[in-house]
């Protein structure tokens, strides 16, 4: 009796990934189900095109989480579960709705909480070896793009707390574009990560989310605003996830921003009235993996960017069509 | 700088830079005030971490970083060949050192464990040889593109070539329409 409750209590104590096995969809599932209900805080490189940056990450069950730069121009972001707030000088600087279109507060990929299913339609799951990450023994699942349209990952799972440890976005020569680790990670209680995001910047992220909703109505004016925007021929698996006037930071003229998602991967659309000799991008660039690409369209501006092949930047951008007043 | 030398710069950190260019990179580090920046931003990077982290968990953050470098630098490894990393490797250290540049820094870099190897190096090449870098648009454009950043990915690493500069005091904006729509199939629309 005692050996057999005893045993039910080590059962207990084990992570669920103890119990994933071979399934890296299994896996994938309980580091979803782990980003939702484990408070903690970390320490993370993050490294894309040769420039490393240190981040200190606080994220708790409830969906706040606060992530501060450790390096380079000072930046600190609260994110709430429906709300993003960008903090500048202890005061709100910029706020976004929706931030990771309600995805776990971990700030590299993949944060989604699509359901395993779904993405398995655009990526195939494979399980690979461990490794050690942040002193912790962790599983590779691989998630391999079916197609073109679309970046590999690769995760590393932590054994003994289910969390995303390590994440790498993949080329499609196999090359790794980018990738973000944890140097350590420690799992805290609620009240304590509650604590370490701070009453101040919590009450931001409420005050921001509570916000009267009415001013955005006459804010896209023309072209631009909600309904006259469509995009035709999107590439597979892309679907819209939300379509809302934005105020650009610093900027007088608020844009439709469009955004598409496979589940995983996310590009934006923004609409804005094109003024000659504005600051407009024409032609493709790119910044590390984010690819971008502008073109003026019935007198509107259009700019498509996301961390996706530019193929597919290039093919949602031909495809938007903006319906003139 | 442009993608090239800092991949460059990163191949030579990482070992992986063929001798005769670790020749020239040196006389342009020497030369380049750009290129010694960048240079010292991999060490320092290292020097802010364990500024900013409390005691115990900056004793442990250099060897976790270098454990996490070290597993991708030995899937490297198998590709490139041990021989061949090793050799560049001393070759570099030994042309930097006869420039007389950097030598202390690569011994002190090695032996605090501040090993990054900018894994973005390849991957990147593959990203920016056909498209334009993002910061050599125009001002105006670079300002314009990191508004959107902002915008697209709030929450994200992705650090901004703008920083905060762009931006000022905004309004939040509540969506108009928040309804998912769509299809996932080719040519979908909405």
């Amino acid at each position: 009796m005692r050996s057999g409750f005893l045993l039910l209590l080590a059962a207990l104590c084990l992570p669920l990934t103890a119990f994933a096995g071979p399934n890296p969809e299994a896996w994938f599932t309980l580091m979803q189900q782990a980003l939702k209900s484990r408070s903690y805080q970390g320490n993370i490189v993050y490294m894309r095109h040769g420039e490393p940056a240190a981040y200190r990450l606080v994220a708790c069950s409830d969906g706040y989480a606060r992530l501060s730069s450790l390096t380079g121009p000072p930046r600190e972001v609260v994110r709430g579960p429906h709300v993003a707030v960008r903090i500048r000088a202890g005061t709100a600087f910029m706020v976004v709705r929706e931030p990771r279109h309600g995805g776990a507060p971990l700030p590299f990929p993949p944060a989604t909480q699509a359901p395993v299913n779904q993405l398995a339609r655009w990526y195939r799951f494979e399980l690979g070896g461990w490794s050690r990450v942040a002193g912790e023994n962790a599983r590779l699942v691989e998630l391999v793009p079916r197609d073109h349209w679309r970046y590999g990952y690769r995760v590393w799972i932590s054994r003994s707390s289910d969390l995303p440890l390590r994440s790498q976005l993949v080329g499609p020569q196999g090359g790794v574009m980018e990738q973000a680790f944890f140097t350590h990670v420690k799992l805290l209680d609620e009240s304590t990560a509650r604590g370490l995001i701070g009453s101040k910047a919590m009450s931001l992220v409420k005050q921001a989310a509570s916000s009267p909703k009415a001013e955005a109505a006459n804010a896209c004016p023309g072209a631009a605003a909600s309904g006259a925007v469509s995009i035709h021929g999107l590439p597979p698996g892309y679907h819209l996830l939300r379509q809302q006037c934005q105020a650009a930071p610093g900027a007088r003229i608020a844009v439709t921003h469009v955004i598409l998602s496979d589940g995983l991967s996310s590009v934006s659309v923004f609409v804005a009235p094109h003024h000659t000799g504005g600051a407009t991008l024409t032609g493709q660039t790119s910044m590390g993996s984010v690819h971008a690409m502008g073109r003026i369209a019935n007198g509107y501006a259009v700019t498509v960017m996301g961390t996706v092949p530019m193929s597919t930047i290039s093919r949602i951008s031909r495809g938007v069509r903006i319906k003139t007043p | 700088m442009s993608d090239l030398l800092r991949e460059q710069l990163s191949a030579l950190m990482d070992g992986e830079l063929p001798h005769e260019e670790c020749e020239l990179l040196v006389k342009r580090i020497s030369t380049s005030a750009d290129l010694a920046q960048s240079w010292h931003a991999y060490h320092l990077i290292g020097d802010a971490l364990r500024d900013q982290l409390a005691g115990g968990d900056a004793e442990q953050l250099a060897p976790r970083v270098r454990e996490a470098l070290t597993e991708e630098g030995k899937e490297r490894f198998h590709h490139a060949g041990r021989w061949r990393r090793w050799s560049t490797l001393v070759a570099g250290i030994a042309v930097l050192g006869l420039a007389g540049l950097a030598g202390s820094l690569i011994t002190s870099h090695m032996d605090s464990g501040k090993v990054f190897a900018p894994s973005g190096a390849s991957g990147t090449r593959v990203g920016s040889a056909i498209h334009v870098d993002w910061r050599s648009e125009p001002q105006p454009v670079q300002a314009e593109l990191s508004r959107y950043l902002m915008m697209h990915d709030p929450y994200g690493l992705t650090p901004n070539p703008s920083g905060d500069k762009a931006g000022g005091a905004v309004t939040a904006m509540p969506p108009l329409n928040t309804s998912a729509q769509g299809g996932q199939s080719s040519n979908t629309s909405y």
